[in-house]
């Protein structure tokens, strides 16, 4: 990935993990990856853990950003879920996979939550 | 438990993976597979069959795998594809699926060998070798029985999110007396299998 790119992802990371906590979000973690999984932040929403995955974009030429959560991208997803899950021994929560979309337009950002994003089945 | 591998080595083949799934028996949810490529000096205890291992035992274990696995993936048929294709064959889709996947984790070894729990090999240009009752008796194929398990489970939970009146989140859609009667009250909802006993019968009826 170019240098360039890279640094939009984490800036929309960044930007992105504010515009959740004003919007009521508790962060619990960011960038949770195994070998295997990989979850950009996991928050609580209420009751309800939701593992986020962030998608940066400069323009909408390339589709929009929630499209390019792959199948496969779905499974590293879940897989996260299930360790994360597993590991805290949070065998009760509810849970729901969220994308957040984030546009950057000359330097602002714009956001779009897309609550139960992908349902897994 | 290692005996499939210490022979397949033994051949020759250097990355062996080992293919399992869960789901089939269930009325609802995707059939779901995981492919794992074990170090060769993973620490087993307590690694078995993965659905006579109690709750507790893996769970403990599904970290352990995620942690010390060379590479872990999932790959999963849907209801719809069950219901257009038959469970078995959707369950082998599945696996293949899974195997796939591994190609998609960056630096991930490439696996000569796959050991498959069941009757059947896949579709594929990869060596394989099925291995009925496998998940007792490969230590590869009990790892991804294990991860197979656990990720239906999670998804099986975020499922019940969306459709809380059968309670997916308890028997996993598993035809259980309580799913039964959720149906019988609610009807099929959108992930049910409506090729199944159980669900197909209140379908009709209705």
């Amino acid at each position: 990935m170019p240098d360039d790119r890279k640094f939009l992802g984490r800036e929309g990371e960044s930007a992105a993990l504010e515009f959740l906590q004003t919007h009521g979000f508790k962060i619990l973690e960011t960038n949770f990856r195994t070998r295997a999984a990989e979850i950009d932040m996991i928050a609580k929403d209420h009751e309800t853990l939701c593992f986020i995955e962030v998608k940066t974009r400069r323009s909408i030429k390339k589709g929009l950003p929630k499209e390019s959560v792959t199948p496969s991208k779905q499974h590293k997803i879940i897989l996260g879920a299930s360790f994360y899950l597993k590991k805290h021994r949070l065998l009760e929560s509810r849970i729901r996979f969220d994308v957040i979309e984030v546009f950057e337009k000359e330097g602002r950002f714009e956001f779009n939550l897309i609550k139960n994003a992908f349902q897994a089945g | 438990m290692w005996q499939f591998e210490h022979n397949a080595k033994a051949l020759g083949y250097k990355i062996i993976a080992g293919v399992d799934e869960a789901g089939r028996g269930p009325l609802a949810g995707p059939v779901v597979s995981a492919a794992v490529i074990l170090p060769q000096d993973f620490f087993c205890e307590g690694i078995n069959d993965s659905k006579k291992l109690s709750k507790k035992k893996r769970d403990a274990l599904f970290p352990r795998i995620m942690e010390n696995a060379l590479a872990v993936s999932t790959g999963l048929a849907s209801h719809h594809e069950i219901d257009d294709i038959n469970i078995l064959r959707a369950s082998l889709l599945s696996m293949k699926r899974a195997v796939e996947n591994l190609s998609s984790l960056p630096g991930s070894p490439v696996p000569d060998l796959l050991l498959i729990d069941g009757k059947f090999t896949l579709d594929m240009d990869i060596h394989q070798s099925a291995i009925v009752r496998g998940d007792s008796k490969s230590i590869s194929i009990a790892a991804a029985s294990i991860i197979a398990k656990v990720t239906r489970d999670t998804i099986m939970k975020e499922l019940h999110e969306t459709y809380p009146a059968y309670n997916f989140v308890r028997h996993k859609g598993y035809p259980t007396k309580a799913h039964k009667q959720a149906i019988l009250k609610h009807g099929p909802c959108p992930v049910h299998r409506l090729t199944f006993r159980g669900v197909k019968e209140v379908l009709h009826a209705r």
